[in-house]
């Protein structure tokens, strides 16, 4: 084991002399005199503070005398008098003091005195072993940094909604329906199921619909696509959405809108009240609306399953839909709006199971108003306890905890407690063992079984509370900020307050102390002093728990090595596959939210000569999932409908002819989930129109992670609908163009941000990400294999220098040392190649598991060897560092030497 | 040659003349004695460091912990007025044993 403990008189690096007899430790010697004399009550701790200070001085003298270090102490401690000698002396003048104003609270100087004297020795320990102990507290704190952070993330993941003050008598209504032969929920009601529940049911109070409607809000020349959400009036009396700023009671004017707090800033700056502000909302070419701000939310809290960024009333819905015909309308059964939040009188079970009894009686009117959607039962789903299942509720209005992701986050935190606990254990044990002397010494004078096991975990503690502090900093510091930049869902930096954290991180601390110090403690405690002395004790021999838990630790570093390599491969993957045509990388797309802009950027790129097509679009491949249910011969298939201008497919490298009114264009995909075979003039029903198969592309990224799912091309001719604009440059033109495009659009909107990029890096934010992520769990299988490492260290080094005398008639007996070294690690190097083959089927077991899982369109990256001969090098040649590290001492030895000191 | 009864009547005004000289530390101090004595008294931590306490308790010396630099912590003690006035009638009364010894020994 790497020691940086100060030898005073072995040069040599790690053991031989620990256990043979001629080796002593000034600082073992010094702290069990001192632990010893601690219990004398009548030397109180400065006293023996003093007494140290004295003993060492003797000894400094001594030493300076010429004297060999035992010998030095023995007259050191002869000089400054043996313990029942100073218990005498300190007795007589304790017994004076005892009535003098100094004897007070003097028990209570014992009991501090004590803690103190166990606190001291350990530190001293820990410090003589320097390096171990780095180890330990390093492979802890990242254990407690997963944690805290697993802690965090659920305290918000398991709370989500809670801050609403009226959430335990809020409920969604949800409907069940078959679909291709399926029961299932979805969180949509028919819209005026609301406003009747609130006039035919007493017991409930209030009803509050949600419907979503996508819109670009400008303020001047800064525009930005949001949601638009439509709400009743008493949106603000049944949520805890407190206002910053305006009044909440603006909800019936159909010109109102409120913003959230991050939508105010973007839209007005940070300092500017923008109540009674003027706003653009435009839905589409001919429909524009000028609305004005009626108030600005406090920021939402993290656990927010729901929230809006702009909120208009229901009135302003009806007001859009006179507008436009055949919009959305007012009280028709047949029209579906995104959610239904009920506030009941009586939140018991009885009584919401008799109210969703009740709204059976609304489906008569539902189904008669659309017999292809029968709406088979209503149920009610609590806000603030989602029910079981919710998390698989089809557009539940706000998220449910998904119990298999918070799961999986328990089942890291737990492994990486018990990887870090199994390494202490075995750097613990590996240390106590060099320690024997020292355990024996302290037996000898009188040191009780409880008295070694409470020095242990006294040390132990001291060691976990290290960890925990560099723990919850690494958490504030690495972990929370990659976690925060990985997910939507934020960890908020609030908890610092709360007691519930601190309680948390006390049981933590207890119980890594308890779990890493029991078994270390008992081990120890448990040796016999006269076997120890007399060089008897049988290092290993009861080692088997020892040899498990580097077993286990072994296979899951391998494992995590495995995920790590996995994950990162899989990135390879990813970034290899084409977006699809090679075309991709002269193609640019420009995200152009208003019309005006689309006008514009047009102009721009029509008048550079390099141009070659140019097209619009409303959704744009690679960017947009505008995923919509086509009824094919009775059978619901979720497509992908984009909605393009004429030379949108051919712009792209997708398809050379034009796209013309009445015909669509879909992918090989779509074909053959809706079991078509080419040419047969197949027929497509889309908004009650029908439109006839035109041509058939290849599939193409749907999105990162898909390829494979049904996608289909409607023409939609009108520009100023578009929201995208995509242009094919000459050979190699594209990056040149772009660079113009954004130069102008900076200079023409600079409060807009700029979208746009060449095709062919459509996702690569999404890779980026990707990357990051890949990165930390790189750092973090790093780790888990250093800690690892690090344990076959410590205790391959014991075993050389247990066997030093073995090795040393090998050598002479003409071994050479490589033959030597292997000999005496056999066992170890058989540990990593049996743990490697187990942690390789494991992993290929949890893999092919995992692949069965996934939906049939996700993009899998195919099992090679590559990815396990990857990890399983890496591991080795770690493994092979550890052991091979000791070969200096195999090589160099002399065994005449080593031979003779026996 | 130094006897038990001896050192523990002798011991307070020895202790009190070191650190009339200046402060001074539980090592220091025997150090000090068994190079005075050229070996001849030798005194332990043991039979020291009490009679340091209850010189504390009877107010004759102070004591506060220092840290000169390059050495280790170490806990000082200096004497105080109280101290001066026990030193000068510990020096009466050994002075007087003086003349009455050195008489008799002259005599004889």
């Amino acid at each position: 084991m790497a020691d940086d403990a100060p030898r005073h008189f072995d040069s040599d690096s790690f053991d031989s002399n620990s256990f043979d007899s001629d080796s002593f430790e000034i600082e073992i010697a010094l702290s069990t005199w001192r632990q010893f004399l601690s219990r004398d009550r009548a030397i109180l701790p400065e006293d023996l503070d003093e007494l140290e200070s004295h003993l060492r001085d003797e000894y400094a003298a001594a030493l300076a005398e010429g004297l060999p270090p035992r010998k030095a102490y023995e007259k050191a401690r002869a000089s400054t008098g043996n313990p029942g000698e100073l218990h005498t002396a300190y007795r007589r003048v304790e017994s004076e003091k005892r009535y003098s104003r100094h004897g007070m609270g003097r028990e209570a100087r014992y009991m501090s005195s004590l803690a103190r004297s166990y606190v001291t020795s350990g530190a001293r320990s820990l410090a003589r072993s320097s390096a171990a102990s780095i180890i330990n507290i390093v492979g802890l704190s990242i254990a407690v940094a997963c944690a805290v952070t697993v802690y965090l993330f659920l305290g918000v993941y398991w709370s989500l909604d809670a801050f609403h003050e009226k959430g335990e008598r809020i409920f969604m209504v949800e409907h069940v329906v078959e679909r291709n032969g399926r029961m299932e929920t979805r969180g949509t009601v028919p819209e005026p199921l609301g406003p009747a529940m609130a006039v035919d049911m007493p017991q409930v109070l209030g009803a509050v619909r949600l419907d979503h409607a996508g819109t670009t809000v400008s303020n001047g020349n800064r525009s930005f696509q949001e949601r638009l959400t439509y709400t009743d009036d008493g949106f603000f009396d049944l949520f805890t959405f407190p206002l910053a700023t305006g009044s909440p009671d603006a909800l019936t004017d159909p010109t109102a809108v409120y913003l959230s707090h991050e939508t105010a800033q973007r839209l007005f700056g940070l300092h500017d009240d923008p109540v009674g502000e003027q706003l653009t909302l435009t839905f589409g070419p001919s429909d524009s609306r000028e609305v004005i701000v009626a108030g600005v939310a406090e920021p939402f809290p993290a656990n927010a399953g729901f929230d809006f960024s702009v909120l208009a009333g229901w009135a302003a819905r009806t007001a859009a839909a006179d507008q436009t015909a055949g919009g959305p309308t007012d009280g028709e059964w047949g029209v579906m709006v995104s959610g239904l939040f009920v506030e009941v009188a009586d939140a018991s079970e009885f009584a919401t199971a008799a109210l969703a009894g009740q709204l059976a009686d609304y489906i008569p009117r539902q189904r008669g108003a659309r017999d292809d959607y029968p709406i088979e039962r209503f149920v009610l789903d609590n806000l603030r306890n989602p029910m079981p299942g919710a998390h698989k509720v089809l557009f539940r209005p706000t998220e449910a905890p998904h119990p298999i992701l918070a799961g999986m986050f328990v089942l890291l935190a737990v492994l990486m407690m018990a990887l870090s606990c199994f390494n202490y254990i075995n750097i613990s044990i590996g240390l106590a063992l060099r320690r024997l002397r020292e355990i024996g010494v302290r037996k000898v004078m009188g040191g009780t079984r409880g008295q070694l096991t409470a020095q242990f975990m006294v040390e132990n503690l001291l060691l976990c509370f290290g960890a925990l502090v560099l723990g919850v900093a690494g958490a504030w510091y690495a972990l929370i900020p990659i976690f925060n930049n990985l997910f939507v869902l934020q960890i908020e930096s609030g908890f610092f307050t709360e007691g519930t954290f601190w309680l948390f991180l006390v049981v933590l601390l207890l119980g890594t102390a308890v779990l890493s110090g029991a078994y270390p403690a008992w081990y120890v405690s448990s040796f016999r002093p006269v076997s120890i002395l007399g060089g008897r004790t049988r290092l290993m021999g009861n080692a088997w728990l020892t040899k498990i838990f580097l077993y286990t630790q072994f296979f899951l570093a391998f494992v995590t090595i495995l995920v790590v390599v996995l994950v990162a491969e899989n990135g390879r993957f990813m970034r290899a596959l084409d977006w699809g045509p090679e075309e991709a990388s002269s193609v640019l797309y420009v995200s152009v939210p208003q019309s005006d802009m689309v006008t514009e950027v047009s102009q721009w790129i029509t008048a550079r000569s390099d141009v070659e097509r140019m097209a619009g679009a409303v959704h744009h491949a690679g960017r947009s999932m505008p995923t919509t249910e086509i009824e094919i011969d009775g059978q619901v298939l979720l497509t992908l409908v984009y909605r393009v201008g004429r030379d949108y497919l051919s712009v792209m490298g997708l398809d050379e002819t034009e796209l013309t009114a009445g015909r669509v264009v879909v992918n090989e995909t779509f074909m053959t989930s809706a079991g078509w075979t080419l040419g047969d003039g197949h027929r497509v029903a889309l908004d009650s129109t029908t439109y006839e198969v035109a041509s058939v592309i290849p599939d193409f990224h749907i999105n990162p992670l898909s390829i494979h799912r049904p996608a289909l091309f409607v023409l939609v001719d009108d520009p100023a609908a578009h929201t995208w604009l995509v242009a094919r440059a000459g050979r190699d033109g594209a990056p040149a163009m772009l660079d113009d495009i954004e130069a102008r659009w900076q200079q023409r909107w600079p409060a807009t941000e700029f979208d746009g990029d060449v095709q062919a890096r459509v996702f690569n934010p999404f890779l980026e990400s990707y990357d990051n992520l890949s990165k930390s769990l790189g750092y973090l299988g790093a780790l888990a294999l250093l800690i690892a490492a690090m344990g076959l260290y410590g205790l391959s080094s014991q075993n050389i220098s247990r066997r030093m005398k073995e090795v040393a008639i090998r050598k002479v007996l003409g071994a050479s040392s490589g033959r030597t070294l292997l000999t005496v690690n056999s066992a170890w190097i058989r540990m990593v190649i049996v743990t490697g083959v187990a942690a390789t089927l494991a992993s290929l077991a949890m893999l092919t598991a995992g692949y069965s899982l996934a939906p049939e369109e996700l993009l899998l990256m195919p099992i090679t060897p590559r990815p396990f001969i990857i990890g399983y090098m890496t591991v080795l040649a770690a493994a092979l560092l550890a052991m091979g590290a000791h070969a200096r001492k195999v090589t160099s030895m002399n065994p005449a030497l080593i031979l003779q000191s026996a | 040659m130094s006897t038990k009864s001896l050192n523990g009547a002798s011991i307070t005004a020895i202790v009190l003349s070191i650190l009339r000289r200046g402060d001074s530390y539980g090592y220091e101090i025997i150090s000090r004695v068994r190079e005075l004595s050229q070996g001849d008294v030798e005194w332990t931590a043991g039979s020291l460091y009490p009679v340091l306490h209850r010189m504390k308790t009877n107010g004759w010396i102070r004591d506060y912990w220092h840290e000169p630099d390059g050495e280790r912590r170490r806990r000082y003690y200096a004497i105080t007025p109280a101290g001066e006035k026990a030193l000068e009638t510990e020096r009466r009364k050994w002075m007087t044993f003086h003349r009455v010894l050195t008489t008799l020994w002259e005599g004889a």
